[in-house]
Formats: structure tokens, C-alpha cells, sequence
């Protein structure tokens, strides 16, 4: 490390400071969230910090002017935070951190124009970024990580303070996705109701006044969550929108996206087109749309086996695997056609044990018992319209219409 | 809620044993080690349940986290005709899967 005299770490300080304080006095929000994105290693924050390392008696001169007195309160604890970062003392830093920015909000309340929101989305970011590696640290030395879930309260009360009539309320989207990031880490979920029924039900909101960015993660997370809970026209609307909106250059939002929302398409009888594989390297969905347009049941379950790890992940196999019954409707469906085209006439009766040797010929051993079993699951849940002739085995088909479409909705559970 | 539909469990996987605490995640990442399977599976409760049985979590670094950047002209792509496909399901049997198919149950015919 280059030598740093006294002299340069007083200045660097001082510098600070004055930056600091003309922020806030010319309420210059862009100004002021640079000196506040710690965990960024900006050049300015590192010279800072080990300025402040060298320079033990930060707080003297911050007592030295009367300029600073406004703002001693956000800069005193922030001052710690940032040393203790450079130091690697992640726990340390969290901890500072979250007392300045309790004095952040502060201000921030009686601030009456939307003018620091820049600042404060800075503030809601750090906390959650710095309480990860907080959480980390403490993991380490098998503590119990408690600090995500602090900053969460933190952010649910800056929520609270945003929650107004006045023009800071465009805030609290932002404000409510840094708090699905938090949930989603710690697995709960359950925590992102209250907040999204204050969005979609609280009057102070209209969800078109928020900014595109911030609409489009809510409606990702939010889509993500109508996926957990198999409400698959809701996260169709919600997936449907993040994509039709984002950003178009930000790819690797895209690919996220899309990740959710195809095997949300694929339950409701829609296929997404090759290409849109390949641009967004989800080609672990090609078998699987392969095996739908085929009827191959064989095809599916290695597409499953083979990308199992991933969408276990991500959460998204028990929804592929339940694709498994469009897929005997499409095989039957193939087999109901190859009868019709050798005799017309016939072709409405199915006898189970064409259907079994099918399925052999796809490795599925079953007999004519379990094959009965999953005729009568198509029936019931519709995709397939007919009865059964339990005696001589048969599925006797309905005449029209025999394999009802899904038409854009799920199958019935 | 989960919704299962009951039929035969041929491919139906067991999901091992996984750690069921943030805690437990985050120790696991400091050791680097890596476990075989997880489920992540949410529930929108009334209440939160008893932590650990229903609620696991992914298992690495959330790697769907979705980047916030700065705001863009909002011209939204309505291209959705040529991303997606429903008139797939016809009845075409020419393909070669269909052909396949239709050998392999007129030779069992024929067997039989």
C-alpha cells in the first residue's frame, strides 16, 4: 500500500464530509448515494477507509464545524461501517451500518421532497448486501445468522415511511423487491403477502406510477411465487408481463425470466419456439418440448433425469413432471389417429393392451391394471373424453372431440 | 398445499435429505460442501410453519436473483406470437415418432 501521510487521511476526510453536507444542503441526491454504496469498493469509499484507519479521530472533526452537526448522526456510524468493510470485519460493519441508516431515515422523514430517494435505495441495498456477508461471517464461526433478518425489519419500516401520500410513495416498490430478495434467501416467503397486499391494495399506490425497472422485478418475484403455489394463469400474467417489459438488453434478466415462465406456457398446452431456447441457453427445455409434441413419454422422464439437479433448483420439476399426463394425452391421442387411418370405423375403441405395449415399446412396464388407472385419471381430469369398458378392457372415446384441448388453461387438479 | 395427483409413482423421485435451515445453507457454503438434492418448495401460510419440515431452501447463491439496473424507455416487446406456439397439438402422424409408433403396434398386431 502507497504511503498515506496524516495530513492526506485529515484531508481525504475533511473532503468527505464537505461532500457530504453540500449533499444534503443542496439536496443533490445523486451526490449524496455515492458516498453511501459501500460494499461497491468505489476508488473514493477505499481512499476513504484507509483514511479513517490511519486517522483515528474521525469524530473530532466531525465536532470541529457546526455544518456537520445535521449530519453527524448518519456519518459517525457510516465512518465505522466503512473502515470495518475494509477490514474484512463484515459483522462489525453490518452493525455500524444499520445504526446509520436508522439515522438516515430519520432525516430522510423530514426531507419532505422525493429528492434523497436515490440515497435511500442505496441505503436499502447496502443493508441487504452487507447483512449477507454479515450472516456469512457469523455462519462461519457457527453463530447463528441473524442479520438478513434484522435488515428485513429495517426495510419493512423504511416501507412504512414511504407507505404516504406524498411523492416519496414511488419509492416503496423498490423498496418492496429488495424485501422479496431478503425473503426468498431466507425461504420466507410467507413474509411477502403483508407487503404485497400494501401494493395491490393500499389506495396511496397506483401500481403505473412506479418506475418500469422496479414493475418488472416486482412482477418476477411476485410470478415466481404464483409458480410455488401452482396458480399458473396468475404467474402466466405476471412472468408474461416482467418479459414483455424488461429491459431488452438486460439478457440475463430475460433468460430468469423465461426460466419460470415456460414451464408455466408448457402447462397450459403453449410451447415456446425453438429459438427462444437457444438465444436464452434453455435448451434443458428442449427434450421436454419435444417429448409434449410427440407424445414420448420415454424422452420426458430422461429430459427430467438429465437436468434433474437444475430444476430441482429452481424449483420448477414438480411442474415438468406433472406435464407427464399431457403427454399420455398426446401418445393417445397418436394412437387414436394411427387406428383411425387403418379403420375409420374402429377407431373410437381403444383397447388397453395396444395402449400397454405402447408404453413397453416406450421402457414404461405396466399392466393393463395401471394403464386402467391412468385412462380413468385422463378422463377425470378431462383430457380425454369417453368411458370405460371395464369388462372387455376397452376406452370407448367420445365421438367428438375426444382429446379436449387445454385452451390457454391448466389441467384440473 | 401441494398438488399431487395420485397415479403410479414409476417416476416419481425421492428427494434426499437436505438441510433445512438458512443456518445449516450458509455453514454448508463456508465448507463448501455440496449436497445432492434440494427441493425448493414455497407456501404461502396463514401462519409460518414449524420452520424446518415445508420450507427448503435453495442451496447456493440465488442464482434467479433478478438485477435491479437503472430505469430504460419502456417499449414493451409485444413480439409474443413469434416467441410461443399453441397450435401444435394436430393431427398430423407422419412425423417419425408417429411412424415408429405405428410399426411397432402393427408388428405386436400381428404378434399377437
Amino acid at each position: 500500500m502507497a504511503y498515506l501521510s496524516m495530513g492526506e487521511a485529515h484531508r481525504r476526510i475533511t473532503e468527505y464530509l464537505n461532500r457530504f453536507s453540500d449533499a444534503v444542503l443542496t439536496q443533490d441526491g445523486s451526490s449524496l448515494k455515492q458516498l453511501l454504496s459501500i460494499s461497491s469498493n468505489s476508488p473514493l469509499l477505499l481512499s476513504l477507509a484507509d483514511a479513517l484507519n490511519l486517522f483515528h479521530d474521525s469524530n473530532r472533526l466531525l465536532k470541529q464545524s457546526d455544518r456537520f452537526s445535521q449530519i453527524s448522526e448518519i456519518v459517525s456510524p457510516l465512518f465505522r461501517s466503512i473502515q470495518n468493510f475494509r477490514l474484512g470485519n463484515l459483522l462489525d460493519s453490518y452493525n455500524a451500518f444499520e445504526k446509520a441508516a436508522n439515522a438516515f431515515i430519520q432525516e430522510f422523514r423530514n426531507w419532505e421532497s422525493a429528492w434523497a430517494l436515490e440515497a435511500l435505495y442505496v441505503i436499502a441495498y447496502e443493508i441487504r448486501v452487507l447483512a449477507e456477508r454479515a450472516d456469512r461471517e457469523l455462519a462461519s464461526v457457527g453463530k447463528t445468522p441473524e442479520k438478513l433478518k434484522g435488515a428485513g425489519s429495517f426495510l419493512m419500516k423504511v416501507f412504512g415511511v414511504l407507505a404516504g401520500k406524498g411523492p416519496k410513495r414511488v419509492g416503496a416498490l423498490y423498496v418492496t423487491c429488495q424485501l422479496f430478495k431478503i425473503y426468498f434467501k431466507l425461504g420466507t416467503v410467507h413474509l411477502c403477502r403483508s407487503v404485497i397486499r400494501s401494493i395491490e391494495t393500499a389506495r396511496i399506490f397506483d401500481f403505473e406510477e412506479f418506475p418500469i425497472r422496479d414493475k418488472v422485478t416486482y412482477m418476477y418475484y411476485t410470478g415466481r411465487l404464483e409458480v410455488f403455489n401452482e396458480n399458473f394463469p396468475a404467474a402466466d400474467q405476471k412472468l408474461s408481463y416482467a418479459l414483455t417489459h424488461c429491459n431488452p438488453h438486460r439478457e440475463a434478466n430475460i433468460r430468469m425470466i423465461l426460466k419460470y415462465l415456460i414451464p408455466v406456457k408448457l402447462s397450459i398446452g403453449i410451447l415456446p419456439k425453438n429459438w427462444l431456447l437457444e438465444k436464452y441457453n434453455l435448451i434443458e427445455y428442449s427434450n421436454i418440448v419435444q417429448a409434449l409434441k410427440r407424445g414420448d413419454l420415454r424422452l420426458l422422464r430422461h429430459a427430467l433425469q438429465e437436468h434433474e439437479d437444475r430444476f430441482l433448483r429452481s424449483g420448477v420439476y414438480l411442474v415438468l413432471e406433472k406435464l407427464e399426463l399431457q403427454v399420455y394425452q398426446r401418445l393417445v391421442k397418436k394412437i387414436y389417429f394411427i387406428q383411425k387411418q387403418k379403420d375409420p370405423s374402429k377407431a373410437h375403441q381403444l383397447k388397453l393392451e395396444v395402449i400397454v405395449k405402447a408404453l413397453k415399446w416406450l421402457e414404461m412396464d405396466m399392466d393393463v391394471d395401471e394403464v386402467e388407472c391412468i385412462m380413468s385419471i385422463l378422463i377425470y381430469k378431462n383430457l380425454m373424453k369417453g368411458y370405460f369398458a371395464h369388462k372387455s378392457k376397452v376406452v370407448v372415446l367420445s365421438k367428438q372431440d375426444p382429446f379436449p384441448k387445454l385452451n390457454g388453461k391448466p389441467v384440473n387438479s | 398445499m401441494h398438488a399431487h395427483w395420485e397415479g403410479p409413482d414409476y417416476s416419481r423421485k425421492a428427494i434426499l435429505d437436505v438441510p433445512s435451515s438458512y443456518e445449516s445453507v450458509l455453514r454448508l457454503a463456508a465448507e463448501k460442501t455440496s449436497p445432492r438434492k434440494v427441493l425448493v418448495r414455497f407456501e404461502m401460510a396463514t401462519e409460518p410453519k414449524a420452520a424446518a419440515e415445508n420450507v427448503k431452501i435453495d442451496l447456493f447463491e440465488d442464482d434467479d436473483e433478478f438485477e435491479i439496473n437503472e430505469e430504460w424507455e419502456d417499449r414493451a416487446e409485444e413480439k409474443v406470437a413469434e416467441q410461443w406456439e399453441d397450435d401444435w397439438d394436430d393431427d398430423d402422424v407422419h412425423d417419425d415418432f408417429s411412424q415408429q409408433l405405428r410399426k411397432e403396434l402393427e408388428n405386436n398386431i400381428k404378434k399377437s
